[in-house]
């Protein structure tokens, strides 16, 4: 009864699903997929585990069986189900698990998502992405230092299109695959010319330029992510040759600095971690401890990936305080080269 | 002067490392000293007033929060008026130095950046902290190691017996390239489903114990309310060993079949390491990976060269794995390798 969708991340990972999952829409085909790397099941199932089978860790139960890990609380009827990671990975859930740990499930497909492209030569990185013909130009900076900002002022549907904005997948050839997700917009953001932002955005959006209102009030009203943008196909490149990687790092003086690729290698992996570190999730970590597999080698080998990707682009630091700064920066070197 | 240094604490972690702190750190007492005054911390953990003479544009605003750098310290500002939320880390790569006010204490998790800190300063200096109990026995080490609340603390306990078991660590243990292995006596945290042995034991009360036969009333008390199932309990110093050879590893991997058998020690490595990550994830820390970020500190080398330490240390022991439905098991399991 339940309706599978299907989604194929450049025919890289194939992905089949009966539930909301944080996959760009723009990933989404119509046809069936019989192979899907990962299935994300959300539904009602019972285990016929005996009691004494499983393991007691105070609130809730975990066992294992020849391919699989199962958590079940005897509370809210709340089970996990993870199998075959390194294959074709199953992950079932039922409603309440995925109500009383939101993050957590999204989470774990972000991770999940991760290992399957590391484990077929591609690495997901932190990083906004525009083309400029067929450059790729991969912006990459620490939490919310102005990634969004400069992605958004760059785009003008005609010399620079939109490739991604928080995560892009990049080759070990050299090549950058987008990855659109929804755009979130919050006052802080630039937005260049491709959208305006509602009037009641314009309104808060000044209201929060004050510090003090953002502190209290910002989680509170959810100011943060004022509004969800999606990107019209027709801006959207799908891939293109990585040409130039530009680092925000910030500091009072405005200043743009080429850099050794190893420099940027370990900017970018830094910040991928703090975004998404791969030992984030109780029970991934959990199957990985006793299926053997090894998170830290997947760290390792999207290092790798990410330097292989790097290999015959320039790299640059971007040093300054203002936002707005940063796309007129882009745009100069784009210009001298 | 003598006045202030009342109020300092100075931690020697087995002369590897050396703590000078005047807040309350996840540090065992064990490792308390008096602190002379050519006592050289390597870690300094402070909490003062931070006089900042910064303008805001001179800040970086991320989010809610605002960082700078200044010589080789990063700062992080909240700007909360009436509250004075600040945070320096310096120097992660030599004489660390971490302060913070007050405010920034509150809500900043000290004992979490505390820890990463103190995990990636240990690799630093070519040791291991890993997570697992330890037992010693004349000299010979016994690591166990196993993922969070599956029996390591139950099965540490019914073997320490304070004589020809003795205690080194419950949960944290600190190894060398040789193939040595360091106490780490953190308290133990106990509930009514460990094992206690016969040297230390869970007193907790009649509500607690019956609280603990339900699993649903510990999910809505543990969660929803400010509720600890567990309680922390001292092991007495005399009962504590310092160091050992590492002689055999067991790595506790869940329910099965009752069965012990010898593994590869590359597996063994691997799940310590995972257990470890799991624990005291080196990228949990936003100011840590900001610090690292700006200043090119490679956290995921230095946690790679862990996975080194580990290999080299435990190359000579032997490592099994432990597979039962009940943690009761486990102790006798392992004393059947002991050949006694």
């Amino acid at each position: 009864m339940s309706e599978y969708k299907f989604y194929s991340i450049h025919n890289i990972v194939k992905i089949k699903t009966n539930t909301e999952i944080p996959i760009p829409n723009y990933f989404r085909i119509g046809r069936k997929i019989d192979n899907p790397d990962i299935e994300i099941i959300q539904e009602n199932f019972s285990v016929n585990v005996p009691r004494e089978k499983k393991k007691q860790r105070k609130d809730y139960f975990i066992w294992v069986d020849e391919t699989a890990l199962y958590i079940d609380y005897d509370v809210l009827n709340m089970k996990l189900f993870i199998s075959d990671i390194q294959g074709r990975t199953r992950i079932k859930f039922t409603e309440t698990y995925r109500s009383h740990g939101k993050k957590h499930i999204s989470n774990l497909i972000d991770i999940v998502l991760a290992i399957k492209l590391i484990q077929k030569g591609y690495a997901p990185i932190h990083a906004g992405c525009v083309s400029c013909g067929d450059k790729a130009i991969l912006i990459s900076g620490m939490g919310s230092t102005g990634k969004t900002s400069t992605v958004l002022s760059l785009l003008d549907a005609e010399y620079y299109k939109f490739m991604a904005d928080d995560m892009t997948i990049v080759s070990g050839d050299g090549k950058a695959y987008s990855y659109p997700e929804k755009v979130g917009v919050s006052f802080q953001t630039l937005t260049g010319n491709m959208f305006s932002p509602s009037i009641k955005t314009k309104i808060l959006g000044k209201l929060t330029e004050f510090h003090l209102i953002s502190l209290f009030f910002g989680k509170f009203f959810n100011l943060w992510r004022m509004e969800q943008k999606e990107i019209p196909d027709e801006m959207i490149k799908d891939k293109a040759f990585i040409d130039k990687v530009f680092l925000i790092t910030c500091g009072e003086k405005d200043e743009i600095k080429q850099i050794e690729i190893n420099k940027a290698v370990r900017m970018l992996m830094m910040s991928m971690m703090d975004e998404h570190s791969l030992f984030d999730n109780y029970a991934l970590n959990f199957y990985s401890y006793l299926f053997g597999l090894d998170l830290l080698e997947f760290a390792c080998k999207a290092k790798e990936i990410i330097k292989n990707a790097l290999n015959k682009a320039k790299c640059f630091e971007l040093k300054s305080n203002k936002t707005w700064k940063y796309p007129e920066m882009v745009k100069k070197v784009m210009e001298v080269d | 002067m003598d006045s202030r240094r009342e109020k300092f604490k100075y931690y020697s972690i087995h002369d590897i490392i050396k703590v000078k702190t005047n807040v309350s750190l996840p540090i065992p007492d064990y490792f308390l000293v008096s602190g002379e005054e050519d006592f050289e911390p390597d870690i300094e953990v402070i909490q003062e007033n931070i006089e900042v003479d910064k303008q805001r544009e001179e800040k970086t605003r991320c989010g809610i929060f605002f960082f700078w750098r200044e010589g080789s310290s990063l700062f992080i500002d909240y700007e909360i008026p009436f509250s004075d939320a600040k945070l320096v880390i310096d120097n992660l790569e030599g004489k660390t130095k971490i302060k913070f006010t007050k405010a920034f204490k509150k809500f900043g998790k000290i004992d979490v950046l505390f820890s990463t800190i103190l995990l990636l300063k240990f690799i630093q200096k070519g040791y291991a902290l890993i997570h697992s109990g330890c037992i010693n026995s004349f000299g010979k080490c016994y690591l166990i190691s196993a993922m969070r609340d599956t029996g390591k603390t139950s099965t540490v306990l019914s073997l320490f017996d304070g004589n020809k078991f003795k205690f080194m660590s419950d949960d944290l243990t600190i190894l060398r390239e040789d193939g040595k292995a360091f106490s780490y006596p953190t308290k133990v945290g106990i509930s009514p489903f460990t094992l206690t042995g016969n040297v230390i034991s869970y007193t907790g009360n009649r509500i607690k114990r019956l609280i603990a036969r339900s699993q649903t009333l510990i999910f809505l008390l543990e969660n929803f309310f400010d509720f600890e199932l567990s309680e922390r309990k001292e092991v007495p110093p005399e009962l504590i060993e310092d160091e050992g050879m590492i002689e055999k590893v067991f790595i506790l991997a869940g329910s099965g079949k009752d069965e012990i058998r010898q593994i590869d020690n590359s597996v063994a490595v691997k799940k310590i390491l995972m257990t470890t990550a799991e624990l005291l994830d080196p990228f949990r820390v936003y100011s840590i990976n900001y610090y690292s970020f700006i200043f090119g500190l490679d956290t995921l080398k230095l946690f790679n060269r862990e996975r080194e330490i580990i290999e080299k240390a435990i190359a000579d022991a032997e490592c099994f794995e432990l597979r039962a439905n009940d943690i009761r098991k486990y102790p006798e399991m392992i004393k059947s390798k002991f050949g006694v």
